[in-house]
């Protein structure tokens, strides 16, 4: 049984009729970019780190 | 007999379902349901006897932003022909949601009757191989030839293979 459920595929082929799900917002890595880049940057000025995503910052959250 | 039991286990685990694909030679698998604008019944089987372009589309397929205004375009050049009554275009819209596939025919109308089928029975029972993908059906009920993808050029050499067909027959 333990071999068995080893072999066991866990996903399943999405067929091109379906493929329209994948193309729904819910399903992005990143349903909103302007959110997920707002985020980034608070992170980065918090961490005083630059670099992590996109452009460089100064740490102090002002730009 | 326990060894049996697992086996029939793993079995329906790995079961996925064997699709008969319409291929060509092959007797077309039915294609029926309601119109997804008005909701009347409609089938393949009415269009016995003509030569019918079935064309599967979504609203989320990009080359079905190209291949629907090209089908409409063909279709009335052909129906105002000698071939009119020997040719139908039948569409099977394939979105879950139907309302994204009628939208999208308020941006690219087309006069050809259009199949709403939500649940993807029917491509399935096509064995459909991408989006789009049109089939054409021989008066006979046969598929003669079967079309994947869009691409630039498609539209002359659709018209030529259907203005080769209705020719063939009488």
């Amino acid at each position: 049984m333990l071999l068995g459920s080893v072999f066991l595929p866990a996903c399943s082929t999405v067929q091109p009729w379906q493929r329209g799900e994948l193309a729904q917002a819910s399903m992005a890595w990143d349903p909103d970019p302007m959110k997920a880049a707002l985020n980034s940057h608070v992170y980065d000025s918090k961490e005083a780190s630059s670099g992590r995503i996109g452009l460089a910052g100064g740490g102090c959250g002002c730009n | 007999m326990k060894v049996l039991r697992i086996l029939g286990v793993l079995c329906a685990l790995h079961g996925g379902s064997v699709l008969a694909a319409a291929t060509a030679g092959a007797v077309a698998p039915p294609a029926a349901g309601t119109a997804l604008i008005g909701a009347q019944p409609l089938s393949l089987a009415d269009y016995r006897g003509r030569w019918v372009l079935v064309d599967f589309w979504a609203s989320w397929c990009g080359p079905c932003k190209l291949s629907l205004p090209a089908l409409e375009e063909l279709r009335q050049e052909l129906k105002s022909g000698d071939d009119a009554e020997r040719f139908e275009i039948l569409a099977v819209n394939l979105d879950s949601n139907p309302a994204l596939g009628r939208r999208f025919l308020e941006r690219h109308p087309v006069s050809y009757p259009v199949l709403s089928n939500p649940d993807g029975s029917i491509a399935e029972s096509w064995a459909l191989p991408a989006m789009p993908t049109s089939y054409l059906i021989a008066p006979d009920g046969r598929v003669s030839q079967v079309h994947s993808g869009y691409r630039d050029g498609d539209q002359a050499r659709l018209r030529t293979l259907l203005l080769d067909s209705l020719k063939d027959t009488p």
